[in-house]
This record gives structure tokens, C-alpha cells and sequence, in this order.
């Protein structure tokens, strides 16, 4: 497989990405090497244009191809209220539920004090900004259920209930399809303070 | 392979793979061990919930001898500790402990002195929300972690010249000597920092004194201003990293 330099570089190259390792960049490099039907020259012109056009949505932080994005350009969403996200990747996954109609913000991550990231390395600023500046009525702060994300919240509470608009946090619990038999103890004890009237 | 349980303190967690996490923990018998948690990430894992940092847990987890990476078995709480993220102040000091212990000790090095001093530590901190008793409990793990580690400064006679120190007055801390320097010999030491006796003597009882009491130890604003430039300066010479959380102490909202 290493005889070529190309062929290396490549192999390299697809190692950087998540969850691929020396054998499955290999392997995928063979594949590319064996694929008859212009399967190396589409995924270069894909990545191509993956790199041209693709960008993030300078009100949301979304991923988009126009400026602004189709969420934020809607006139049908709601505007008044804003879902706070950690990546645009949950964007994708809560669009995909179509539950959820009003926009959204990209934080660019949470709150990591052993890796020196506090709220100025988050896109805050912009949210607040926008808060000020819309007719925004409630935030819904949708990061992850970790420590890091649980801070970030908070601190995205405490900064925004000054002023005057309502924030709310994404519920914890039991998931669908599971069993309470494997369920940790701190989501139980979420799943009954969060508990609703039926 | 070997099979290991142990009652640990978990210090942090990274994403590994798809849907993996490798989890930094520091166990009561067999000290920092690194393990991946098979499908951590996953809805349906059993590890989940259980492998946020701060809480104390029974772990089950396999390898080879003095590998670098072990396997997790079984994660079970023994300690919640839910409320760190309550607080920011709170959250701050909590990663601030599990950062200098991620920094100064080596894995597969047992010190149950140096769990128990961490694991009180995060109890006093989980049930405090004033800052400066925070503060206070922070310096307190400083000066007890690091002499379980082995870097116990000299407080009670000076580091220098080995004389008696004077029970009043100013003396000053050299962190790179590791004590107390006296004030004949303090122009030797220009970046010795100003430290006054009755802070020294409140230093050397914070290495004696039980966890349980060192609430109702309380150093006057003034004393724990003079004993966090010593204590922080001592543990920069010792540890040499930096610590990130640091910075983040007091910017509650």
C-alpha cells in the first residue's frame, strides 16, 4: 500500500478525520484505487465543493452555503425564540425531529476550564447581541447533559436573565426504549424532579 | 488478564472513536489508571451517566499489568456529586482539583492519602457556594495534596540557616527552596514572597488539621491572601504546569 507516496498521503490524510484508524484508511484508499465508476473523482469534487461553498451562518453559526442560512432567512420560523446549541451537527439532529420551529445558535462548544475554555472562546457575545437586538422571548439552552454543559447553562441563565428574556433548559431523563434497570441514579432523580402531570 | 476494582474519584473524559470515551480516574488502591469505555457515548450505554468527572465510583476494569490503557468493566456511583455544576465558583474549584491531580501524579502509583485529601476535598466543595470559603478549601488541598505527593514545604524553622523563626513580624516563602526563609536570611532570596509569621504558623497547622475542621480553620481575608501567593508559587515550582481552571476562579457571573 505504501509503495506510492500518493497513496500515503491520502491513507494519512483520512486518518486525521474521527474514528478512522491506519487499517480502515487503507482500506478505503483501496477502495477508492479499485472504484470504476468515477467514485474518486466525485468524492474530490465533493470535497472540492465542500470547501468552496460550504460556511457558517454569520447570525447563527450554522452550517450553510448562502448568506444567511434557510433557518435564519425563514420568514415562516419563529423568531422569538432561539435554541442554544454546542455544535451545527445538533442542529441537523433536532431539525430531523421537526418539533422544534423557532432558530437557532451555535456555541462553538461549552465551558472546559481544564482546556482554558471559558465563555470568551464561545460564541456568547453574539447571542447575547442578538437577544438585544430580536424581539427574542425565550432562549432554550440545548447543550449536552455533561458537567461542562450543565456550566455553560447556567452561566447562559445568569447572563441572560438580566435581560428580561425567559430561559429555559432542554429536560433530562429516562430515554425512550430503555430500561430504568440501567438507568444512572443522577438521571432517574432528574426524570422524577422533571416529572409532569398526565 | 487481571481484573482490578477499586474506588476511584473521576478526573476526566474524552471522546475516543465514534462512539468510545477514555476516562482519566484516580482509584484509592491503584492510583491514576487511563481506561476506554466502550460505547460511552452510546444511548443505550451502561457507562454513560456514569463517567462525568468529580463523582466517586466503584470501577471494574481489566488489562495487562502496567498497561497504559485498561478496559472498563463496570462503573457504579458511590458518591454523587451532581450539584459541581450548580455553581460556577463551585464548578470552577472542582475542575481546578481534578486538573492538579490529572497533572501531578503518575498513573500506577497508589496514594490513599492523596485520594482521601481529593475525595474530602470535592465533598466540602460540592456542599459550599461562598467564594471565599472556596477559596480557603482550595488552598487547604493545595498545601495537604501536594505532601502526600511529597513536596511538604519547611514551615517551622528556616529553610536557609535551619534557626528558629520568630514568632512575630515578617518573614518571607521561597518556593524554589520550599520554605520559610527568616529575615536575616530573606535578602538572599529576592523572589521570595512577603509572608507574615502568623501566616506561617496558620500554614503549618493546615498540614496537621483534620478535613472535617478545616471549615472552622478560617484565615482572615489578609492570611489567605499571603498563604495563596506562597501556597500557588510553591506548587508552580513543584508541579510546573500550567493550571487552566485557575484563571476562571471569581468570574462568576
Amino acid at each position: 500500500m505504501e509503495s506510492s507516496e500518493t497513496v500515503k498521503k491520502l491513507s494519512e490524510e483520512f486518518q486525521k478525520l474521527p474514528g478512522i484508524g491506519r487499517k480502515t484508511a487503507e482500506r478505503l484508499v483501496f477502495s477508492l484505487l479499485k472504484s470504476q465508476s468515477g467514485q474518486a473523482s466525485s468524492l474530490a469534487k465533493a470535497l472540492t465543493e465542500l470547501v468552496e461553498k460550504v460556511k457558517l451562518c454569520s447570525i447563527c453559526g450554522g452550517i450553510t452555503e448562502v448568506e444567511p442560512c434557510a433557518i435564519c432567512a425563514s420568514p415562516t420560523r419563529d423568531k422569538a425564540t432561539i435554541c442554544v446549541v454546542e455544535q451545527p451537527l445538533d442542529i441537523a439532529l433536532l431539525e430531523r425531529t421537526g418539533s422544534f420551529t423557532g432558530q437557532y445558535h451555535v456555541l462553538g462548544g461549552t465551558f472546559s476550564p481544564l482546556d482554558g475554555i471559558g465563555p470568551e472562546s464561545l460564541r456568547i457575545e453574539q447571542l447575547i447581541k442578538r437577544v438585544k437586538e430580536g424581539k427574542v422571548e425565550e432562549v432554550i439552552v440545548a447543550t449536552n447533559p455533561t458537567m461542562d454543559g450543565e456550566a455553560t447553562a447556567l452561566y447562559l441563565s445568569k447572563v441572560l436573565r438580566p435581560l428580561g428574556v425567559k430561559t429555559s433548559r432542554i429536560a433530562r431523563g429516562v430515554p425512550v426504549g430503555s430500561d430504568l434497570e440501567y438507568v444512572d441514579e443522577i438521571t432517574l432523580v432528574k426524570s422524577i424532579e422533571g416529572r409532569r402531570e398526565m | 488478564m487481571p481484573l482490578y476494582n477499586d474506588e476511584a474519584i473521576t478526573l476526566r473524559h474524552y471522546d475516543f472513536g465514534e462512539a468510545d470515551r477514555i476516562v482519566s480516574f484516580f482509584g484509592r488502591r491503584h492510583g491514576k489508571v487511563r481506561v476506554v469505555a466502550k460505547g460511552a457515548r452510546k444511548l443505550k450505554s451502561r457507562f454513560a451517566g456514569r463517567l462525568e468527572p468529580f463523582h466517586k465510583v466503584a470501577i471494574v476494569y481489566f488489562g495487562r499489568e502496567n498497561a497504559n490503557l485498561y478496559k472498563l468493566s463496570n462503573v457504579d456511583f458511590r458518591r454523587t456529586r451532581a450539584a459541581m455544576s450548580d455553581e460556577l465558583e463551585r464548578f470552577h474549584r472542582a475542575c481546578y482539583v481534578t486538573e492538579l491531580m490529572e497533572a501531578a501524579l503518575r498513573e500506577g502509583d497508589p496514594n490513599p492519602k492523596a485520594f482521601l485529601a481529593a475525595n474530602a476535598t470535592l465533598e466540602l466543595i460540592a456542599r459550599e457556594t461562598r467564594t471565599a470559603e472556596l477559596d480557603w478549601i482550595t488552598r487547604f488541598f493545595d498545601v495537604r495534596f501536594l505532601s502526600h505527593i511529597g513536596y511538604t514545604p519547611t514551615l517551622d524553622r528556616c529553610v536557609a540557616c535551619r534557626g528558629g523563626l520568630p514568632e512575630t513580624g515578617q518573614l518571607a516563602f521561597d518556593a524554589a527552596k520550599g520554605g520559610i526563609v527568616c529575615p536575616a536570611c530573606r535578602p538572599k532570596f529576592k523572589s521570595a514572597v512577603a509572608l507574615s509569621a502568623g501566616a506561617a504558623k496558620f500554614m503549618a497547622k493546615m498540614l496537621t488539621t483534620e478535613f472535617g475542621k478545616a471549615v472552622r480553620l478560617k484565615p482572615s481575608p489578609q492570611i489567605l491572601r499571603e498563604i495563596t501567593s506562597a501556597i500557588i508559587a510553591f506548587r508552580n515550582s513543584r508541579i510546573q504546569v500550567k493550571m487552566n481552571s485557575e484563571r476562571f476562579f471569581g468570574s462568576d457571573v
